[in-house]
Protein backbone atom coordinates (compact mmCIF):
# COMPACT_ATOMS: atom_id res chain seq x y z
CA UNK A 1 0.00 0.00 0.00
CA UNK A 2 2.81 2.05 0.90
CA UNK A 3 4.74 1.50 -2.08
CA UNK A 4 1.89 2.33 -4.14
CA UNK A 5 1.41 5.47 -2.65
CA UNK A 6 4.86 5.90 -3.23
CA UNK A 7 4.65 5.72 -6.38
CA UNK A 8 1.65 8.17 -6.79
CA UNK A 9 3.82 10.09 -4.34
CA UNK A 10 6.58 10.58 -6.68
CA UNK A 11 3.83 11.75 -9.55
CA UNK A 12 2.64 14.77 -7.66
CA UNK A 13 5.89 15.70 -5.68
CA UNK A 14 7.13 18.13 -9.00
CA UNK A 15 4.05 18.84 -10.13
CA UNK A 16 3.57 22.95 -9.46
CA UNK A 17 0.13 23.12 -10.65
CA UNK A 18 -1.17 20.28 -7.81
CA UNK A 19 0.94 22.55 -4.99
CA UNK A 20 -0.48 26.15 -6.28
CA UNK A 21 -3.82 24.52 -6.56
CA UNK A 22 -3.12 23.54 -2.91
CA UNK A 23 -1.82 26.57 -1.71
CA UNK A 24 -4.74 28.26 -3.37
CA UNK A 25 -7.20 25.94 -0.81
CA UNK A 26 -5.13 26.63 2.06
CA UNK A 27 -4.91 30.20 2.18
CA UNK A 28 -8.55 31.06 0.88
CA UNK A 29 -10.43 28.73 3.85
CA UNK A 30 -8.51 30.85 6.70
CA UNK A 31 -8.36 34.45 4.67
CA UNK A 32 -12.63 33.77 4.65
CA UNK A 33 -13.21 32.54 8.10
CA UNK A 34 -11.31 35.42 8.87
CA UNK A 35 -13.74 37.59 6.69
CA UNK A 36 -16.51 36.26 8.38
CA UNK A 37 -15.49 36.13 11.47
CA UNK A 38 -15.15 40.15 11.51
CA UNK A 39 -18.65 40.25 9.46
CA UNK A 40 -21.81 41.37 11.78
CA UNK A 41 -25.46 42.77 11.10
CA UNK A 42 -28.52 43.75 12.90
CA UNK A 43 -29.16 45.30 16.48
CA UNK A 44 -26.99 44.27 19.62
CA UNK A 45 -29.63 43.06 21.55
CA UNK A 46 -32.40 41.94 18.87
CA UNK A 47 -33.12 38.46 17.46
CA UNK A 48 -31.72 39.62 14.25
CA UNK A 49 -28.25 40.29 15.71
CA UNK A 50 -25.68 38.44 14.61
CA UNK A 51 -21.59 38.09 14.33
CA UNK A 52 -19.44 36.23 12.55
CA UNK A 53 -17.00 35.27 14.89
CA UNK A 54 -20.29 32.86 16.33
CA UNK A 55 -19.87 30.55 13.87
CA UNK A 56 -16.14 30.05 14.72
CA UNK A 57 -16.51 29.64 18.42
CA UNK A 58 -16.68 26.17 20.30
CA UNK A 59 -18.09 23.37 19.47
CA UNK A 60 -19.87 25.29 16.31
CA UNK A 61 -16.45 26.26 14.75
CA UNK A 62 -16.43 22.66 13.34
CA UNK A 63 -19.59 23.16 11.56
CA UNK A 64 -18.75 26.74 10.20
CA UNK A 65 -14.64 25.85 9.11
CA UNK A 66 -16.24 22.40 7.39
CA UNK A 67 -18.92 24.39 5.75
CA UNK A 68 -16.19 27.04 4.80
CA UNK A 69 -13.56 24.44 3.45
CA UNK A 70 -16.50 23.05 1.68
CA UNK A 71 -16.75 25.95 -0.83
CA UNK A 72 -13.69 24.28 -2.12
CA UNK A 73 -14.55 20.92 -2.83
CA UNK A 74 -14.95 21.64 -6.72
CA UNK A 75 -11.72 23.04 -6.74
CA UNK A 76 -10.17 20.08 -4.93
CA UNK A 77 -12.13 17.65 -7.58
CA UNK A 78 -10.58 19.57 -10.38
CA UNK A 79 -7.36 18.63 -9.18
CA UNK A 80 -8.49 15.15 -8.82
CA UNK A 81 -9.52 15.42 -12.64
CA UNK A 82 -6.23 16.87 -13.48
CA UNK A 83 -4.30 14.24 -12.05
CA UNK A 84 -5.73 11.34 -13.28
CA UNK A 85 -6.57 12.74 -17.12
CA UNK A 86 -2.30 13.80 -17.05
CA UNK A 87 -2.22 9.28 -16.67
CA UNK A 88 -4.15 9.02 -19.26
CA UNK A 89 -2.97 12.09 -21.64
CA UNK A 90 0.62 10.98 -20.88
CA UNK A 91 -0.14 7.51 -21.50
CA UNK A 92 1.24 7.03 -18.09
CA UNK A 93 -1.27 4.54 -16.76
CA UNK A 94 -0.10 2.41 -19.56
CA UNK A 95 3.70 2.55 -18.94
CA UNK A 96 2.81 1.82 -15.39
CA UNK A 97 1.07 -1.05 -16.30
CA UNK A 98 3.99 -1.75 -18.86
CA UNK A 99 6.78 -1.34 -16.11
CA UNK A 100 5.13 -3.53 -14.04
CA UNK A 101 2.03 -2.87 -12.24
CA UNK A 102 -1.32 -4.64 -12.44
CA UNK A 103 -4.35 -3.03 -13.35
CA UNK A 104 -5.74 -3.34 -10.33
CA UNK A 105 -3.00 -1.63 -8.50
CA UNK A 106 -3.21 1.71 -11.03
CA UNK A 107 -6.42 1.62 -9.85
CA UNK A 108 -5.76 0.83 -5.98
CA UNK A 109 -2.66 3.67 -6.20
CA UNK A 110 -5.05 6.47 -7.34
CA UNK A 111 -8.20 5.49 -5.00
CA UNK A 112 -4.92 5.50 -2.18
CA UNK A 113 -3.83 8.83 -3.23
CA UNK A 114 -7.50 10.13 -3.07
CA UNK A 115 -8.34 9.13 0.33
CA UNK A 116 -4.81 10.24 1.61
CA UNK A 117 -5.31 13.78 0.22
CA UNK A 118 -8.38 13.94 1.43
CA UNK A 119 -7.21 13.27 4.90
CA UNK A 120 -4.43 15.71 4.47
CA UNK A 121 -7.61 18.15 3.62
CA UNK A 122 -9.29 16.48 6.98
CA UNK A 123 -6.84 17.40 9.24
CA UNK A 124 -5.68 21.03 7.71
CA UNK A 125 -9.86 21.70 8.42
CA UNK A 126 -9.28 20.66 12.09
CA UNK A 127 -6.01 22.27 12.65
CA UNK A 128 -7.87 25.51 11.38
CA UNK A 129 -10.71 24.49 13.75
CA UNK A 130 -8.73 24.22 17.12
CA UNK A 131 -6.74 27.76 16.16
CA UNK A 132 -9.95 29.67 15.10
CA UNK A 133 -11.91 28.10 18.01
CA UNK A 134 -9.58 29.10 20.60
CA UNK A 135 -9.04 32.74 19.05
CA UNK A 136 -12.97 33.29 19.65
CA UNK A 137 -13.58 30.99 22.68
CA UNK A 138 -11.55 28.99 25.07
CA UNK A 139 -11.86 25.28 24.67
CA UNK A 140 -14.28 24.12 27.38
CA UNK A 141 -16.12 22.34 24.77
CA UNK A 142 -14.28 22.07 21.85
CA UNK A 143 -15.07 18.18 21.12
CA UNK A 144 -18.77 18.46 20.82
CA UNK A 145 -19.31 18.58 16.92
CA UNK A 146 -15.80 17.57 15.51
CA UNK A 147 -17.46 14.85 14.17
CA UNK A 148 -18.20 17.34 11.45
CA UNK A 149 -14.53 16.96 10.36
CA UNK A 150 -15.26 13.34 9.85
CA UNK A 151 -18.33 13.93 7.62
CA UNK A 152 -16.42 16.76 5.86
CA UNK A 153 -13.90 13.77 4.83
CA UNK A 154 -16.62 11.86 3.56
CA UNK A 155 -17.91 14.77 1.65
CA UNK A 156 -14.01 15.33 -0.30
CA UNK A 157 -13.96 11.58 -0.77
CA UNK A 158 -17.18 11.81 -2.46
CA UNK A 159 -16.11 14.69 -3.86
CA UNK A 160 -13.12 12.89 -5.14
CA UNK A 161 -14.31 9.65 -6.41
CA UNK A 162 -17.09 11.52 -8.20
CA UNK A 163 -14.57 12.85 -9.83
CA UNK A 164 -12.09 9.98 -10.60
CA UNK A 165 -15.39 8.66 -12.18
CA UNK A 166 -16.02 11.37 -14.58
CA UNK A 167 -12.39 11.26 -15.17
CA UNK A 168 -12.10 7.35 -16.45
CA UNK A 169 -15.30 8.32 -18.48
CA UNK A 170 -14.12 11.26 -20.49
CA UNK A 171 -10.54 10.70 -20.18
CA UNK A 172 -9.95 14.68 -21.56
CA UNK A 173 -8.83 16.81 -19.07
CA UNK A 174 -10.39 19.95 -20.03
CA UNK A 175 -13.55 18.16 -20.98
CA UNK A 176 -13.38 16.14 -17.43
CA UNK A 177 -12.84 19.56 -15.81
CA UNK A 178 -15.89 21.12 -17.57
CA UNK A 179 -18.34 18.29 -17.07
CA UNK A 180 -17.59 18.00 -14.07
CA UNK A 181 -18.38 21.60 -13.29
CA UNK A 182 -21.50 21.66 -14.69
CA UNK A 183 -22.72 18.83 -13.38
CA UNK A 184 -21.99 20.67 -10.31
CA UNK A 185 -22.72 24.00 -9.95
CA UNK A 186 -25.45 23.95 -13.57
CA UNK A 187 -27.37 20.63 -14.15
CA UNK A 188 -27.77 19.18 -10.48
CA UNK A 189 -29.21 22.24 -9.07
CA UNK A 190 -31.10 22.79 -12.17
CA UNK A 191 -33.09 19.18 -11.92
CA UNK A 192 -32.90 19.27 -8.56
CA UNK A 193 -35.02 22.70 -8.60
CA UNK A 194 -37.44 21.44 -11.65
CA UNK A 195 -38.26 18.23 -9.50
CA UNK A 196 -38.57 20.34 -5.93
CA UNK A 197 -41.06 22.58 -7.88
CA UNK A 198 -42.90 20.17 -9.82
CA UNK A 199 -43.63 17.81 -6.98
CA UNK A 200 -44.08 20.78 -4.40
CA UNK A 201 -41.16 19.83 -2.02
CA UNK A 202 -37.70 19.02 -2.32
CA UNK A 203 -37.49 16.12 0.00
CA UNK A 204 -37.04 13.30 -2.95
CA UNK A 205 -33.63 15.64 -4.49
CA UNK A 206 -32.31 15.52 -1.24
CA UNK A 207 -31.61 11.89 -1.68
CA UNK A 208 -29.64 12.60 -5.15
CA UNK A 209 -25.89 11.99 -5.30
CA UNK A 210 -24.42 15.47 -5.38
CA UNK A 211 -27.01 16.85 -3.14
CA UNK A 212 -26.62 14.67 -0.04
CA UNK A 213 -22.80 14.54 -0.81
CA UNK A 214 -22.57 18.80 -0.51
CA UNK A 215 -25.15 19.18 2.37
CA UNK A 216 -23.17 16.98 4.85
CA UNK A 217 -21.57 20.04 5.67
CA UNK A 218 -24.81 22.11 6.68
CA UNK A 219 -25.28 25.73 6.54
CA UNK A 220 -24.08 26.71 9.78
CA UNK A 221 -26.88 29.57 10.51
CA UNK A 222 -29.95 27.21 9.89
CA UNK A 223 -31.95 29.07 12.53
CA UNK A 224 -30.98 32.26 11.07
CA UNK A 225 -32.02 30.70 7.29
CA UNK A 226 -35.39 29.55 9.20
CA UNK A 227 -35.65 33.06 10.73
CA UNK A 228 -35.14 34.90 7.29
CA UNK A 229 -37.82 32.38 6.15
CA UNK A 230 -40.67 33.08 8.51
CA UNK A 231 -39.84 37.20 8.62
CA UNK A 232 -42.92 38.34 7.04
CA UNK A 233 -40.76 41.55 4.70
CA UNK A 234 -41.64 40.23 1.57
CA UNK A 235 -38.31 41.77 0.01
CA UNK A 236 -35.94 39.34 2.29
CA UNK A 237 -38.01 36.21 2.21
CA UNK A 238 -36.38 33.63 0.28
CA UNK A 239 -38.26 31.49 -2.51
CA UNK A 240 -39.69 28.75 0.02
CA UNK A 241 -37.92 25.72 -2.43
CA UNK A 242 -34.43 27.08 -2.21
CA UNK A 243 -34.02 26.61 1.28
CA UNK A 244 -32.61 23.93 2.98
CA UNK A 245 -35.39 22.16 4.48
CA UNK A 246 -34.09 19.89 6.76
CA UNK A 247 -35.75 16.42 5.81
CA UNK A 248 -32.85 13.62 6.26
CA UNK A 249 -31.31 13.74 9.11
CA UNK A 250 -27.24 14.27 9.62
CA UNK A 251 -26.65 9.88 10.42
CA UNK A 252 -29.29 9.36 6.84
CA UNK A 253 -27.38 11.64 5.01
CA UNK A 254 -24.19 10.48 5.82
CA UNK A 255 -24.97 6.86 4.92
CA UNK A 256 -26.87 7.61 1.42
CA UNK A 257 -23.82 9.80 0.37
CA UNK A 258 -21.20 6.59 1.61
CA UNK A 259 -23.77 4.38 -0.81
CA UNK A 260 -23.40 6.73 -3.36
CA UNK A 261 -19.27 6.92 -2.88
CA UNK A 262 -19.23 3.23 -3.02
CA UNK A 263 -21.24 3.15 -6.45
CA UNK A 264 -19.05 6.08 -7.50
CA UNK A 265 -16.22 3.54 -7.01
CA UNK A 266 -17.77 0.21 -8.14
CA UNK A 267 -18.50 2.17 -11.47
CA UNK A 268 -14.88 3.60 -11.94
CA UNK A 269 -13.33 0.44 -11.43
CA UNK A 270 -15.64 -1.82 -13.55
CA UNK A 271 -15.35 0.89 -16.14
CA UNK A 272 -11.22 0.43 -15.91
CA UNK A 273 -11.40 -3.55 -15.54
CA UNK A 274 -13.36 -3.24 -18.68
CA UNK A 275 -11.56 -1.28 -21.14
CA UNK A 276 -7.97 -1.41 -22.19
CA UNK A 277 -5.85 1.60 -21.10
CA UNK B 1 18.51 -21.59 -25.16
CA UNK B 2 16.52 -24.47 -24.06
CA UNK B 3 14.08 -22.59 -21.73
CA UNK B 4 10.96 -21.02 -23.17
CA UNK B 5 10.97 -17.54 -21.71
CA UNK B 6 7.66 -16.72 -24.07
CA UNK B 7 4.55 -18.78 -25.04
CA UNK B 8 1.35 -17.48 -26.97
CA UNK B 9 -1.21 -19.95 -27.38
CA UNK B 10 -4.10 -18.87 -30.31
CA UNK B 11 -3.53 -14.90 -29.25
CA UNK B 12 -6.38 -13.20 -30.77
CA UNK B 13 -7.60 -9.18 -30.41
CA UNK B 14 -10.50 -7.96 -31.85
CA UNK B 15 -12.09 -4.53 -32.10
CA UNK B 16 -15.51 -3.86 -33.00
CA UNK B 17 -15.10 -4.86 -37.06
CA UNK B 18 -11.57 -5.19 -36.96
CA UNK B 19 -9.44 -8.41 -36.23
CA UNK B 20 -6.11 -7.14 -35.13
CA UNK B 21 -4.90 -9.99 -34.48
CA UNK B 22 -5.48 -13.89 -35.41
CA UNK B 23 -4.67 -16.76 -33.51
CA UNK B 24 -1.09 -16.31 -33.26
CA UNK B 25 1.41 -19.25 -31.98
CA UNK B 26 4.66 -18.17 -30.86
CA UNK B 27 7.43 -19.53 -28.70
CA UNK B 28 10.69 -17.39 -28.00
CA UNK B 29 13.48 -19.60 -26.44
CA UNK B 30 16.18 -18.01 -24.32
CA UNK B 31 18.58 -16.02 -25.47
CA UNK B 32 17.15 -15.37 -28.61
CA UNK B 33 17.20 -12.07 -30.60
CA UNK B 34 13.33 -12.13 -31.93
CA UNK B 35 11.91 -10.13 -34.56
CA UNK B 36 8.31 -9.56 -35.10
CA UNK B 37 8.33 -8.09 -38.15
CA UNK B 38 5.07 -7.03 -40.75
CA UNK B 39 3.69 -3.97 -42.50
CA UNK B 40 1.62 -0.92 -40.67
CA UNK B 41 -1.65 -2.45 -38.96
CA UNK B 42 -0.54 -6.31 -39.04
CA UNK B 43 -0.62 -6.87 -35.35
CA UNK B 44 2.39 -6.40 -33.70
CA UNK B 45 2.01 -3.65 -31.42
CA UNK B 46 -1.13 -5.17 -30.51
CA UNK B 47 0.62 -8.37 -29.63
CA UNK B 48 2.81 -6.54 -27.03
CA UNK B 49 0.01 -4.60 -26.03
CA UNK B 50 -1.50 -7.50 -24.99
CA UNK B 51 1.72 -9.55 -23.82
CA UNK B 52 2.60 -6.28 -21.78
CA UNK B 53 -0.63 -6.06 -20.07
CA UNK B 54 -1.79 -3.18 -21.54
CA UNK B 55 -4.53 -4.58 -23.99
CA UNK B 56 -6.65 -7.65 -23.33
CA UNK B 57 -6.71 -10.03 -25.77
CA UNK B 58 -10.40 -11.87 -27.12
CA UNK B 59 -8.80 -15.10 -26.86
CA UNK B 60 -6.22 -17.13 -26.19
CA UNK B 61 -3.60 -16.82 -23.55
CA UNK B 62 0.20 -16.59 -23.02
CA UNK B 63 2.85 -17.00 -20.56
CA UNK B 64 5.90 -15.59 -19.45
CA UNK B 65 8.73 -17.28 -17.92
CA UNK B 66 6.11 -20.38 -17.70
CA UNK B 67 4.17 -17.97 -14.93
CA UNK B 68 1.31 -17.16 -17.01
CA UNK B 69 -0.25 -13.26 -17.45
CA UNK B 70 1.18 -12.49 -13.76
CA UNK B 71 1.79 -8.62 -13.31
CA UNK B 72 5.13 -9.25 -11.14
CA UNK B 73 6.44 -11.23 -14.90
CA UNK B 74 6.90 -7.63 -15.97
CA UNK B 75 9.10 -6.66 -13.14
CA UNK B 76 11.50 -9.05 -14.90
CA UNK B 77 10.83 -7.42 -18.21
CA UNK B 78 12.45 -4.13 -19.80
CA UNK B 79 9.68 -2.41 -21.77
CA UNK B 80 9.01 -0.15 -24.17
CA UNK B 81 5.70 0.08 -26.36
CA UNK B 82 5.08 2.79 -29.30
CA UNK B 83 5.73 6.31 -27.60
CA UNK B 84 8.00 7.31 -24.80
CA UNK B 85 5.44 7.36 -22.50
CA UNK B 86 7.01 9.98 -19.22
CA UNK B 87 5.31 13.37 -17.61
CA UNK B 88 6.73 16.03 -19.33
CA UNK B 89 6.89 18.42 -15.89
CA UNK B 90 9.60 15.96 -14.53
CA UNK B 91 13.02 15.42 -15.34
CA UNK B 92 14.51 12.16 -16.95
CA UNK B 93 16.39 11.31 -13.23
CA UNK B 94 12.93 12.00 -12.11
CA UNK B 95 10.88 9.87 -14.69
CA UNK B 96 12.87 7.05 -14.11
CA UNK B 97 12.27 7.48 -10.25
CA UNK B 98 8.61 6.43 -10.86
CA UNK B 99 9.66 3.70 -12.79
CA UNK B 100 12.31 2.18 -10.13
CA UNK B 101 9.95 2.52 -7.94
CA UNK B 102 7.39 0.21 -9.49
CA UNK B 103 9.78 -2.54 -10.48
CA UNK B 104 10.24 -2.11 -6.70
CA UNK B 105 14.43 -1.41 -7.14
CA UNK B 106 16.85 -0.30 -4.16
CA UNK B 107 18.53 2.67 -4.35
CA UNK B 108 17.74 3.47 -7.77
CA UNK B 109 20.15 6.71 -8.35
CA UNK B 110 23.23 5.02 -9.24
CA UNK B 111 21.37 2.36 -11.99
CA UNK B 112 19.58 5.81 -13.18
CA UNK B 113 22.37 7.19 -14.18
CA UNK B 114 24.14 4.63 -15.88
CA UNK B 115 21.67 4.21 -17.90
CA UNK B 116 21.10 7.39 -18.87
CA UNK B 117 25.21 7.62 -19.45
CA UNK B 118 24.49 4.24 -21.76
CA UNK B 119 21.78 6.10 -23.76
CA UNK B 120 23.98 9.06 -24.20
CA UNK B 121 21.50 11.48 -22.02
CA UNK B 122 23.20 11.81 -18.76
CA UNK B 123 24.00 15.45 -19.52
CA UNK B 124 20.26 16.15 -19.94
CA UNK B 125 19.27 14.13 -16.70
CA UNK B 126 18.27 17.34 -14.92
CA UNK B 127 15.94 18.78 -17.96
CA UNK B 128 12.40 17.99 -18.14
CA UNK B 129 11.11 15.84 -20.08
CA UNK B 130 9.33 18.53 -22.04
CA UNK B 131 12.00 19.97 -23.24
CA UNK B 132 13.47 16.56 -25.08
CA UNK B 133 13.56 16.56 -28.98
CA UNK B 134 11.65 13.10 -30.19
CA UNK B 135 15.03 11.17 -30.30
CA UNK B 136 16.12 12.36 -26.52
CA UNK B 137 12.63 11.14 -25.52
CA UNK B 138 13.51 7.61 -27.51
CA UNK B 139 16.49 7.26 -26.03
CA UNK B 140 14.75 7.87 -22.79
CA UNK B 141 12.19 5.40 -22.94
CA UNK B 142 14.73 2.50 -24.09
CA UNK B 143 17.08 3.87 -20.70
CA UNK B 144 13.92 2.99 -18.83
CA UNK B 145 13.77 -0.21 -20.79
CA UNK B 146 17.12 -1.48 -19.07
CA UNK B 147 16.32 0.11 -15.87
CA UNK B 148 15.77 -2.93 -13.71
CA UNK B 149 18.64 -4.82 -16.33
CA UNK B 150 16.20 -6.77 -17.21
CA UNK B 151 16.12 -10.86 -18.05
CA UNK B 152 13.89 -9.48 -21.38
CA UNK B 153 13.57 -6.62 -23.45
CA UNK B 154 10.79 -5.68 -25.38
CA UNK B 155 11.40 -3.34 -27.57
CA UNK B 156 8.23 -1.94 -30.16
CA UNK B 157 10.27 0.14 -32.91
CA UNK B 158 12.91 0.94 -30.92
CA UNK B 159 14.61 3.33 -33.57
CA UNK B 160 11.86 5.26 -33.95
CA UNK B 161 12.84 9.43 -34.59
CA UNK B 162 16.69 8.28 -33.56
CA UNK B 163 19.29 9.93 -36.00
CA UNK B 164 21.22 7.65 -38.17
CA UNK B 165 24.18 7.74 -35.08
CA UNK B 166 21.82 7.19 -32.46
CA UNK B 167 20.51 4.11 -35.13
CA UNK B 168 23.52 2.66 -35.19
CA UNK B 169 23.75 2.96 -31.26
CA UNK B 170 20.81 1.48 -30.02
CA UNK B 171 21.55 -1.25 -32.76
CA UNK B 172 24.95 -2.15 -31.43
CA UNK B 173 23.80 -1.74 -27.73
CA UNK B 174 21.46 -4.72 -28.45
CA UNK B 175 23.47 -6.60 -30.14
CA UNK B 176 25.68 -6.06 -26.59
CA UNK B 177 22.99 -6.84 -24.46
CA UNK B 178 21.56 -10.01 -26.16
CA UNK B 179 25.45 -10.92 -25.90
CA UNK B 180 24.71 -11.24 -22.28
CA UNK B 181 22.50 -14.39 -22.76
CA UNK B 182 19.29 -11.99 -22.48
CA UNK B 183 16.39 -12.49 -24.73
CA UNK B 184 15.43 -9.48 -26.65
CA UNK B 185 11.79 -9.60 -28.76
CA UNK B 186 11.88 -6.60 -31.29
CA UNK B 187 8.75 -5.37 -33.64
CA UNK B 188 9.81 -3.32 -36.29
CA UNK B 189 9.20 -2.52 -39.73
CA UNK B 190 12.44 -1.30 -40.71
CA UNK B 191 14.02 -4.57 -41.48
CA UNK B 192 17.67 -3.70 -41.78
CA UNK B 193 17.21 -3.52 -38.44
CA UNK B 194 15.92 -6.78 -37.57
CA UNK B 195 18.20 -8.32 -40.41
CA UNK B 196 21.25 -6.78 -38.63
CA UNK B 197 20.36 -7.99 -34.71
CA UNK B 198 17.62 -10.81 -34.81
CA UNK B 199 18.50 -14.67 -34.47
CA UNK B 200 14.94 -15.15 -34.96
CA UNK B 201 11.69 -13.80 -37.25
CA UNK B 202 8.26 -13.96 -37.34
CA UNK B 203 6.17 -12.02 -40.13
CA UNK B 204 2.93 -10.98 -39.42
CA UNK B 205 0.02 -9.42 -42.09
CA UNK B 206 -2.91 -8.42 -41.42
CA UNK B 207 -3.22 -9.76 -37.83
CA UNK B 208 -2.45 -13.46 -39.42
CA UNK B 209 1.56 -15.50 -38.99
CA UNK B 210 2.97 -15.73 -42.32
CA UNK B 211 6.05 -17.35 -41.57
CA UNK B 212 8.53 -17.84 -38.44
CA UNK B 213 11.69 -19.46 -38.28
CA UNK B 214 15.56 -18.69 -37.89
CA UNK B 215 16.75 -15.51 -39.81
CA UNK B 216 18.71 -18.17 -42.30
CA UNK B 217 15.31 -20.09 -42.56
CA UNK B 218 13.55 -16.95 -43.76
CA UNK B 219 16.97 -15.30 -45.76
CA UNK B 220 17.96 -18.39 -47.03
CA UNK B 221 17.52 -20.70 -49.93
CA UNK B 222 17.89 -18.71 -53.33
CA UNK B 223 21.09 -16.68 -54.30
CA UNK B 224 20.09 -13.84 -56.11
CA UNK B 225 22.50 -12.41 -59.15
CA UNK B 226 22.31 -9.28 -60.74
CA UNK B 227 23.40 -8.87 -64.27
CA UNK B 228 23.77 -6.52 -67.33
CA UNK B 229 24.50 -7.01 -71.12
CA UNK B 230 24.43 -5.06 -74.21
CA UNK B 231 21.84 -6.90 -75.86
CA UNK B 232 19.26 -7.35 -72.93
CA UNK B 233 16.56 -8.81 -74.71
CA UNK B 234 18.91 -12.10 -75.97
CA UNK B 235 19.66 -12.07 -72.28
CA UNK B 236 16.59 -12.31 -71.20
CA UNK B 237 15.76 -15.54 -73.78
CA UNK B 238 19.17 -17.09 -72.36
CA UNK B 239 17.59 -16.68 -68.88
CA UNK B 240 14.50 -18.82 -69.91
CA UNK B 241 16.71 -21.41 -71.53
CA UNK B 242 17.93 -22.19 -68.05
CA UNK B 243 15.65 -24.09 -65.68
CA UNK B 244 17.66 -23.27 -62.43
CA UNK B 245 17.36 -19.44 -63.57
CA UNK B 246 14.42 -17.30 -63.11
CA UNK B 247 14.17 -13.78 -63.77
CA UNK B 248 12.84 -11.69 -60.28
CA UNK B 249 13.41 -8.16 -61.29
CA UNK B 250 14.18 -6.88 -64.54
CA UNK B 251 14.62 -2.81 -65.57
CA UNK B 252 16.36 -1.77 -68.89
CA UNK B 253 19.88 -1.02 -67.29
CA UNK B 254 19.74 -4.63 -65.46
CA UNK B 255 18.47 -7.70 -64.59
CA UNK B 256 18.28 -9.64 -61.39
CA UNK B 257 17.82 -13.47 -61.24
CA UNK B 258 17.51 -15.81 -59.07
CA UNK B 259 19.56 -18.85 -59.23
CA UNK B 260 19.40 -22.29 -57.12
CA UNK B 261 22.30 -21.77 -54.35
CA UNK B 262 24.50 -24.75 -55.98
CA UNK B 263 25.08 -22.16 -59.04
CA UNK B 264 28.47 -20.34 -58.31
CA UNK B 265 28.67 -16.26 -59.93
CA UNK B 266 31.48 -18.63 -62.08
CA UNK B 267 29.11 -21.04 -63.67
CA UNK B 268 26.89 -18.63 -64.34
CA UNK B 269 29.60 -16.16 -66.23
CA UNK B 270 30.51 -19.31 -68.06
CA UNK B 271 27.02 -20.41 -69.04
CA UNK B 272 26.36 -16.84 -70.38
CA UNK B 273 29.36 -16.78 -72.58
CA UNK B 274 28.73 -20.14 -73.78
CA UNK B 275 25.42 -18.92 -75.03
CA UNK B 276 27.27 -15.80 -76.68
CA UNK B 277 26.55 -13.41 -74.27
CA UNK B 278 28.73 -10.98 -73.01
CA UNK B 279 27.79 -10.15 -69.45
CA UNK B 280 29.02 -6.56 -68.71
CA UNK B 281 27.79 -6.71 -64.98
CA UNK B 282 27.96 -9.06 -62.87
CA UNK B 283 27.49 -9.29 -58.74
CA UNK B 284 26.03 -11.70 -56.54
CA UNK B 285 23.53 -10.18 -54.80
CA UNK B 286 23.05 -11.24 -51.42
CA UNK B 287 19.60 -11.98 -50.85
CA UNK B 288 17.99 -9.30 -48.21
CA UNK B 289 15.48 -9.55 -45.83
CA UNK B 290 13.87 -6.74 -47.39
CA UNK B 291 13.56 -8.31 -51.19
CA UNK B 292 12.48 -11.81 -48.54
CA UNK B 293 9.68 -9.59 -47.16
CA UNK B 294 8.18 -8.22 -49.62
CA UNK B 295 8.13 -11.61 -51.44
CA UNK B 296 6.35 -13.08 -48.50
CA UNK B 297 3.90 -10.53 -47.56
CA UNK B 298 2.48 -10.35 -51.19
Amino acid sequence: MLHLLGIEYRKVKNYTTFWVMLIIYATLIPLIIWGISAYHFGQEGTPMYWEGSSVFKFPAVWNGVTWVASWFNLLLGILIVLIICNDFNYRTFKQNVIDGLSKQQVIASKFLFLIALAMAVALYTFLLGTIFGFIFSDGGNMLDDIYYVGIYFIQTIGYFTLAFLFSILLRKTALSIIIFTLAIIVVNPLISLTISLTIGDNSIVQFFPINSISELTPFPLQWLADLVQSNPNPASQSQGIESINMIISQPIRTVVAAIYIAIFVFLSNFILKKRDL
Amino acid sequence: MNSTILQINKLSKKYKDVLALDNLNLKVEKGTVFGLLGPNGSGKTTTLGILLGVLRQSEGSYSWFGNGDASENRLRIGALLETPNYYPYLTAIQNLEIVAKIKKLDNPIDRIESVLKVVNLYERKDSNFKTYSLGMKQRLAIAGALLNDPEVLVLDEPTNGLDPQGIAEIRELIIKISKEGKTIIIASHILDEIEKVCTHVAILKFGDLIRQGTIEEIIGGDNFVIIAANNMTLIKTVIDENAQMEVSKSTNTEITIKVSKEMTTEMINQYFFDKGVVLSKLKSHSESLETQFLEIIK
